[in-house]
Parts: C-alpha cells; sequence; structure tokens
C-alpha cells in the first residue's frame, strides 16, 4: 500500500534522508511494535516511534498513573491520574499520529500470558522496570527470534544494547540475575536520553537504516556526560540462547 | 601478570587514586581470581554487579589470566 499524500507531508523531513524515501517509510509503516512499559523510557520511545509512522504500536503496561509519576513520565498528564497507563497512551499516541494503530494491553506479563501480550511483532523495545520481566521476554524474544531492543536508567545514568539471537549475546548473556525491585532516583531528562536513543535504535532497524548497537553495550553517565561502549560477546552454555543457532 | 581494569557507573570511585577514566592496569599474581581483585579495590561485595573478562560475562570465581580485561558494572534496572 503507498503513503497517502498527507502521510507524505507528514513524514517529508525524514524522507529526504539519503537512502529513506517511500521505501523505508512503508517499511516504518507496515511494522508492528511491542513497547513493553508506558512509563519513564516507554514515554520518549513511544511517542517517537508514533511520529516517526511505525504503523503498529502494541503497548503494556498494567500500572496506574500516579502523580510522582509525572516527573519523566511524558505520555501522561494530571487529568489521567488513576488511569490505566496503556489507556492513556493510547490516548496521547492517537493525537499525536492519528494515521497510526494503537493496541494497549492493560495486563501484567507473565509465563502464562506472554504469547498472547507479545504477539507477532517486528520488534520488541524493553521499557521496562525490573530484570525479572525483562528476562521473561528475553526469552520469549530469543526463542521467536525476535529482536529486542533493551535499555535500562537509574538516577543520571542509563545503557542500551540491540538483540538479535542467535548473532547477538542476548539479555541472560549481559546480565543473568535478577536484582530487587527498589525506589530509585530518576530525572525525566535520563529517561529522555536513553528512551531517544532507543527509539532511534528502533526506527533504524524498522527502516533498514543505519547499523544498530549489536554486541555493544553503550553506557551513558549523565553527570560526567560521557557515553563508553563495552564490547559484549555471547556466553557460550547461556541457558536461553545457548542451543539456538 | 598484568590485567586492565575497566569500572563503570558508580563503581568508577573504586579505581586507584589519580587513574583517569574508566581504566586502569593492575600487576596481578598468577591465578587471581576476580573477587580478590574486587577485595583489593573495595567494592562492596554485597552490590549486584556485572562481571565480563574479555567481554564475556562471568562470576567472580573466574581466574584470571595474563592480558585479560575485566569489566564491572552495576545492572541497571530502572524504566
Amino acid at each position: 500500500m503507498a503513503l497517502s499524500e498527507r502521510e507524505q507531508n507528514r513524514y517529508h523531513r525524514q524522507m529526504i534522508f539519503p537512502d529513506w524515501g517511500e521505501e523505508a517509510q512503508l517499511r516504518l509503516k507496515n511494522s508492528r511494535v511491542l513497547i513493553a512499559g508506558a512509563g519513564g523510557l516507554g514515554s520518549p520511545v513511544a511517542i517517537y516511534l508514533a511520529v516517526a509512522g511505525v504503523g503498529t504500536i502494541r503497548i503494556c503496561d498494567c500500572g496506574t498513573l500516579e502523580l510522582s509519576n509525572l516527573n519523566r513520565q511524558i505520555l501522561h498528564d494530571d487529568s489521567r491520574i488513576g488511569k490505566n497507563k496503556a489507556v492513556s497512551a493510547q490516548e496521547t499516541l492517537s493525537r499525536l499520529n492519528p494515521e497510526i494503530t494503537v493496541e494497549p494491553v492493560t495486563d501484567e506479563l507473565s509465563q502464562t500470558n506472554v504469547q498472547a501480550a507479545v504477539g507477532h511483532v517486528d520488534l520488541i523495545v524493553d521499557c521496562l522496570d525490573n530484570f525479572e520481566t525483562r528476562q521473561l521476554l528475553n526469552s520469549y524474544a530469543v526463542k521467536n527470534r525476535i529482536p529486542m531492543v533493551h535499555a535500562g536508567v537509574y538516577g543520571m545514568r542509563g545503557q542500551l544494547t540491540f538483540i538479535q539471537s542467535p548473532e547477538t549475546p542476548c539479555l541472560w548473556c549481559i546480565h543473568s540475575g535478577t536484582i530487587p525491585k527498589v525506589l530509585f532516583p530518576i530525572v525525566g531528562a535520563t529517561a529522555g536520553v536513553i528512551g531517544c536513543l532507543e527509539a532511534l535504535e528502533a526506527i533504524k532497524y524498522l527502516s533498514g537504516i543505519g547499523t544498530n548497537l549489536r554486541g555493544r553495550l553503550l553506557i551513558w553517565d549523565g553527570f560526567t556526560m560521557e557515553f563508553t561502549e563495552l564490547p559484549q560477546k555471547k556466553m557460550p552454555d547461556c541457558p536461553v540462547c545457548g542451543g539456538i543457532k | 601478570m598484568k590485567i586492565k581494569l575497566k569500572l563503570f557507573a558508580t563503581f568508577r570511585e573504586f579505581l586507584p587514586e589519580g587513574t583517569d577514566g574508566h581504566s586502569c592496569a593492575l600487576d596481578l599474581n598468577d591465578g587471581t581470581k576476580v573477587d580478590a581483585v574486587i577485595n583489593q579495590i573495595r567494592l562492596p561485595g554485597d552490590v549486584p554487579k556485572i562481571i565480563l573478562v574479555n567481554g564475556i560475562q562471568k562470576n567472580a570465581q573466574e581466574v584470571l589470566k595474563d592480558g585479560d580485561t575485566l569489566s564491572i558494572f552495576p545492572p541497571i534496572a530502572g524504566g
């Protein structure tokens, strides 16, 4: 299906990139993405994927919006306090770009519902706030050969990588444990920096433009404003991706 | 033997005094394990860590070899 005149106009400034054009824009339009989490990271990711023209955004969050979320969760506002975050996200994204489809998933991700909640998508963007659910998504992504952008934030620091098993290390290869969920310090701009980088990784992968952080963990320190990159290798005996060729 | 130690984020403050940037060289006895390095630099044992030796995740019992690069950083879980 070709782009409408309205879509041509809406996406013009990105379509004039060398190698982008209508072809890459149609790839974005025909893409289906799961954003896991509609909080600090999920907000910039969802906003930038929506305005870039990703055709179907499935956004998953079982949480209810609280006042203390609003220093960073820019998908939502005061009027939505008490509302489910995935539903609130759908309202914002549909207003930002009525040309796309947004599917809210309000269930908590678990072993029993992960297949139904994620479904068939081209890419998963991890915007979660805990490693337990991340490892659940990682296993599903590896098993179903779905690439995943992983990121995490804390304070004024963040990390980011692009996972595509079996070519790259999976999340278990990077961190095989879980850590207790705690109330952590965060300023909205930190989620903005790392969330925007996640969105860019997703847009590049889906449109076929540029290269991704495959096997490279990007660590950002906002206190000193330094980006550092660490090469990552697969664990030879990884219980999640070890046997997959 | 000599190894390169890289520490990131909140762990950077445990690099030896005078270190510039994220990394330093360490002279160690043959057969030194990662946990001995962690003790030597006084990195708290009970804090969650991601340990990489030459880019591959290992645990604190890993025996280091001459020329290894040991990277240690805290897992960042928030979203």
